[in-house]
């Protein structure tokens, strides 16, 4: 019964909006807006309140108003990229009347050919050829029209214009160890906030839906290739993929619509509100061009920064003079986020030998600079860079922040803390899912790494752990291939972290043929360890993590309740050493960001 | 132990955010470098079949991320390690000043009854970069696993172009055969310094 592999898959990939059901609760509705009195203050209300001491002190103030100001005219790329008309009519008009020809049957497939799970001899990956990746790339033209390219693999803009790039070259990360602020390291180019809504515009996006398929790399700016995926490979798959974005885009341009939501400025500010029908669009899959503003929408971004407008800009402003304890650790992450992306690629050098970075590269820094001055008592962990980094893709750095915020403090509660309490917390709860949901894989990963089968996963977490942990962590950032992490995270900021679980099972689902056949557990590891990373196919990947009737498929609700009970088993077996931190590890949520009196005080001040 | 199948040695390699980890591993196994490696997360293995002294064996090797507080990760991570790689950057000297720390915090992690026996292999890496940068030199690094007085091999070695890995890792695995074959006869082993003269090119003196 339990052998799952063996049973005929039972679900459907529909795309017909009309037709599909759901009886998922929407738990985290009304969670974004949900107000909770304030409490005693916690760390992070402390650093604010120092924030504006220092400003009602006027400390900062002349230094900031030296070095920092704050520009509204966007980065080095053309301001007026971002303010564009309609999607072109041609593109509408090719996807409307059509109806998907190719769309996976799941049901005639085993489940191991649904990872498109081909397992290539370990290539060399091209990593130190420069040719590999795009010329020089093309500033678009001053028409502001998608422009007919000459080069077909020069599909992105260019990250910082009219400077050479030196792609073979090594990044030189500033030193940042030394005792200076940050203020006096950083060159002044690195220090404006900025407002520009990322580089993935609706015209960068729509000029390169065209490009993409010749080009060496994907309509985000990631190589298309890696160790596991050949550009054949992806273009297979993308010449399908692509028709059924562009008929996705022409459904949500009709949902918003339909909506009374105006779609001819960028990005949206509203959406629908939430609902079967959106939620079956949006496991469908948001259209790039509507992602980030969704992320943002239905994670309750806008009330956060309607109520905390100019906070982050303090952060920044606060960590240039304060240098957070992690500064040196978040500088060395910066080159090592997305080094693979075209956005975040930094000249090593100028000419005049002056250090010049990517203005992604800055963006990033101050985003999680700020981070670890609002939170404080965590400061930076690792991965919240790639959560970041995806972020700033898709949105501008203020809204990439408050993302950062809600994403740790309402989806992942305390998984980033000091002490990883919730990622240990998540992976106590997923271990129990696949024990008790698939026996076979858990017979063969619960397992310590002598061999001895483990019973108590409270406490102790079997070896796959540190893998897995890291999957949670990055919410499969580099775990899963690009696009399949961005439907994943459209499901994910739509429906909570339960969608986290609902990927991690069905990761393992799919490898559990696999699994079973290998007999040494570093084997076993190394099945999981990889096989993530080959689900190129997004639509029957995201189909499989919300088959309806399937055993373990967890609600939010659920999710929150296991975890609420593991927290409390590990607060019990360290005894009563924790009362220092009497919160609860789960729902730690509007709380903390309601701090009306600082904020307005901020507010107030940062006007003069 | 005598079983003619491959013998499977778990090798663990620890060390500061940025030094190379990732890097050395990958030049040992795939014999590239990469200026693309992401920050690791978590844990990362990958393994490597050689041959040591006519045996075969596969060495299982955990790369880890370097913030220290992946260590609050409830693995028993450090359990049944053959061997511990800890790596600095000989250009930043807190990363060799958290050599000692990575080392005792794996001792007290496994709680070895011979902690003097047990091998570390410490890697100096990063020596391609340009000298008047260095701010760990050599003779400091060599003193220090003099007066450790444990199991300690040192190399300085490149992850970018190669230098010393593989004969690095050479020692390493030899010292993860000699470590798992010893384990056996735990009683029989006394705190033996194997400062190996290593073929190091930088030109300095391996006292």
């Amino acid at each position: 019964m339990s052998h799952l592999a063996a049973r005929p898959p039972t679900f459907t990939f529909v795309e017909d909006d009309d037709k599909s059901t759901s009886s998922e609760l929407d738990v985290l509705s009304s969670e974004g807006s949900k107000r909770i009195p304030t409490h005693q203050k916690t760390p992070s209300d402390i650093v604010l309140d120092q924030v504006l001491e220092l400003y009602n002190r006027h400390d900062i103030e002349n230094a900031a108003h030296d070095s920092l100001s704050v520009t509204s005219s966007g980065s080095d790329m053309d301001e007026s990229m971002y303010s564009f008309p309609d999607v072109p009519p041609d593109m509408a008009d090719a996807t409307a009347t059509e109806r998907p020809p190719e769309l996976p049957d799941v049901n005639t497939l085993p489940y191991n050919s649904l990872a498109l799970h081909t397992k290539l001899p370990v290539t060399p990956v091209a990593h130190t050829a420069p040719a590999t990746t795009p010329s020089t790339p093309v500033t678009p033209s001053p028409s502001h029209q998608p422009s007919v390219r000459t080069s077909t693999t020069s599909l992105h803009p260019p990250v910082v214009a009219s400077r050479q790039h030196h792609l073979g070259l090594p990044t030189i990360p500033l030193n940042i160890s030394d005792n200076k602020s940050l203020k006096d390291i950083l060159p002044r180019s690195c220090l404006a906030v900025q407002k520009d809504e990322g580089p993935l515009t609706r015209t960068a996006l729509n000029t390169a839906k065209d490009l993409t398929l010749p080009s060496d790399r994907d309509l985000y700016g990631f190589k298309k290739v890696t160790q596991f995926t050949t550009k054949e490979q992806y273009n297979a798959w993308f010449s399908t993929y692509r028709d059924f974005m562009a008929r996705r885009e022409h459904k949500w341009d009709s949902l918003l619509t339909e909506s009374n939501i105006d779609i001819s400025t960028w990005p949206v500010t509203q959406f629908p509100s939430r609902g079967h029908k959106v939620q079956r669009y949006v496991r469908k899959g948001i259209p790039p061009v509507y992602r980030g503003a969704a992320w943002f929408y239905y994670s309750g971004g806008h009330e956060l920064l309607r109520e905390h407008r100019g906070i982050y800009e303090s952060l920044w402003k606060h960590a240039c003079v304060h240098k957070p304890k992690d500064a040196d650790l978040i500088e060395r992450d910066l080159h090592r986020t997305f080094p693979e992306n075209i956005y975040f690629r930094s000249t090593p050098e100028s000419v005049a030998g002056e250090y010049s970075e990517a203005p992604m590269i800055s963006k990033l820094r101050r985003v999680l600079m700020s981070f670890a001055m609002y939170s404080p008592e965590n400061g930076y962990c690792q991965s919240l860079n790639f959560l970041a980094g995806l972020f700033l893709l898709f949105m501008s750095e203020e809204k990439a922040f408050w993302m950062l915020v809600v994403t740790c403090r309402k989806y992942l509660p305390r998984m980033h803390d000091a002490n990883l309490e919730g990622a240990n917390i998540d992976q106590s709860v997923l271990m129990a899912a696949v024990r008790d949901n698939l026996p076979a894989v858990w017979s063969r990963i619960g397992l310590s790494f002598d061999g001895v089968p483990m019973n108590d996963i409270i406490d102790k977490l079997p070896p796959i752990t540190l893998v897995t942990a890291a999957w949670f962590m990055c919410a499969f950032v580099g775990v899963l291939p690009t696009e399949t992490t961005l439907r994943l995270w459209d499901c994910f900021f739509y429906e909570g972290s339960k969608v986290l679980f609902l990927s991690a099972l069905s990761i393992f689902r799919l490898g559990e043929a696999e699994i079973k056949s290998k007999s040494e557990q570093i084997d076993v590891f190394q099945v999981i360890q990889d096989l993530p990373k080959s689900i190129l196919d997004a639509n029957t990947f995201i189909a499989l993590c919300f088959r309806r009737n399937i055993r373990g498929t967890p609600s939010q609700k659920e999710i929150e309740k296991r975890r609420r009970k593991v927290a409390e088993k590990r607060r019990s077996a360290v005894g009563s050493t924790s009362s220092d931190n009497p919160e609860t590890p789960v729902r730690r949520t509007s709380s903390r960001f309601r701090r009306p009196n600082i904020i307005s005080q901020i507010q107030s001040h940062l006007k003069i | 132990m005598t079983s003619p199948r491959r013998t499977l040695l778990k090798v663990v390699i620890l060390g500061d955010s940025g030094v190379g980890k990732t890097s050395l591993m990958n030049q040992f196994v795939n014999h590239r470098f990469s200026r693309e490696y992401k920050a690791t997360i978590g844990a990362d293995f990958l393994t490597k079949e050689l041959e040591v002294d006519g045996e075969a064996i596969t060495l299982q090797l955990w790369d880890t991320a370097g913030q220290e507080r992946f260590q609050s990760l409830g693995v028993a991570f450090y359990r049944g390690a053959d061997c511990c790689i800890v790596v600095y950057d000989v250009n930043n000297a807190k990363s060799f000043e958290s050599v000692e720390n990575w080392r005792s915090e794996f001792l007290e992690q496994t709680s070895s009854l011979n902690n003097n026996a047990f091998p570390f292999v410490i890697l100096g890496n990063q020596i391609d970069k340009d000298p008047s940068k260095r701010t760990v030199p050599l003779n400091h690094a060599l003193s220090y696993c003099k007066n450790q007085g444990g199991n300690l091999t040192h190399f300085e070695t490149s992850a970018k172009d190669g230098t010393n890995v593989s004969i690095a890792f050479e020692s390493i695995a030899r010292s993860a055969l000699e470590n798992s074959s010893h384990e056996d006869y735990a009683s029989d082993l006394t705190g033996s310094i194997s400062l190996l003269n290593n073929t190091n090119e930088s030109g300095s003196c391996a006292c």
